[in-house]
């Protein structure tokens, strides 16, 4: 009796075949979630609202392989590896100079309308310059207190891709 | 060379290199051992007995050098320390946390020679002190000196990733 097409991919014959197509599956899906797109779950609230405290998202590698960072993209830092990333959103790029007065974002003393925010805050931080080879990064949650922020200027070396959506 | 000769050859070629192996692994080990304790000695129950915490400080300053060198690359601080101090900072960190958890991610042993290793990892902290849950997360390098068969930090350094 012929196999349904369904059962057939249901229940295959554990065949030489079937064998070889299941490593092919594995080492491609090994390395194409190490590799290209790293699977991540947030944990921590610097990113809300936009990312939320266990929400789930890939790091898309392949980013800035062609392309440079820009303002307003959201990326994935890496410390010693990539076991452990910061999602941050970049607000200044090497050269620019970057300030927080009353909350509000001035980059080149010019100020940025930041609609992804829904949070009021009261940061004030002096202007700084960002230095080549780096980019200025800060998260999306302002009304955390400015000293319990994670932000700052980050080797450009250090951004693992940006977030897949 | 006769067939018995070489194969005698191979043989002691062959467990040269598996001690070779094994003496670098155990060091290895070893220093993987070490770097387990901190994540033991550093966790904090909630109501933990004032003398576990006592014992855990010690524990965990016994994997340091006496002296150390420590620097803070983000408070641009460096200085040096004995074992008794490092165990008192210690016990005063514990203390201001009810409970706390740390672990060690992306660990990495960058070489070992001459009984001398540099390793480069990822700490991540979680805990809760009287406020807020708190979580902090920093990348640090230090250097290991095999000293009378124990190996220790002789320097740590929290490197700065984001600079204010």
């Amino acid at each position: 009796m012929k196999q349904s097409r369904w059962r057939r991919f249901l229940l295959p014959d554990l065949n030489r075949s079937f064998a070889l197509r299941l490593v092919l599956v594995a080492v491609a899906a090994a390395v194409v979630f190490t590799q290209v797109l790293i699977p991540f779950r947030i944990q921590g609230k610097s990113m809300e609202p936009t990312y939320r405290d266990g929400g789930f998202n890939f790091c898309w590698r392949a980013r800035y392989l062609f392309a440079e960072p820009e303002r307003g993209d959201v990326v994935a830092i890496r410390f010693a590896g990539q076991r452990i990333m910061l999602l941050k959103r970049i607000v200044g790029l090497a050269g620019d100079t970057v300030e927080f007065r009353n909350g509000a974002l001035f980059v080149n003393d010019t100020w940025v309308k930041e609609p992804h925010l829904r949070s009021p805050s009261d940061w004030n931080l002096a202007a700084r310059r960002v230095e080549p080879g780096k980019v200025y990064v800060v998260g999306d949650n302002r009304i955390v207190p400015l000293d319990r922020q994670s932000m700052g200027q980050v080797e450009r070396a250090r951004i693992v891709g940006g977030v897949l959506w | 060379m006769n067939g018995k000769t070489l194969l005698v050859a191979v043989a002691i070629a062959l467990a040269a290199g598996v001690a070779a192996w094994w003496w670098w692994a155990d060091d290895e080990r070893a220093i993987r051992k070490q770097l387990a304790v901190i994540e033991e000695a550093a966790a904090k129950v909630e109501n933990e007995p004032p003398v576990e915490g006592l014992v855990k400080a010690t524990q965990l300053a016994a994997l340091f050098s006496d002296p150390c060198r420590l620097t803070v690359e983000a408070a641009r601080h460096e200085g040096t320390y004995t074992r008794k101090q490092i165990q008192e900072r210690i016990v005063l960190v514990r203390a201001s946390f009810v409970q706390v958890a740390v672990t060690l991610h992306d660990t990495v042993i960058e070489r070992i020679e001459d009984k001398n290793a540099a390793v480069r990892g990822t700490i991540r902290l979680r805990g809760k002190a009287t406020g807020d849950p708190i979580a902090d997360v920093q990348e640090f390098k230090a250097k290991m000196a095999k000293i009378d068969g124990k190996w220790l930090f002789t320097a740590v350094t929290v490197i700065e990733v984001l600079e204010r």
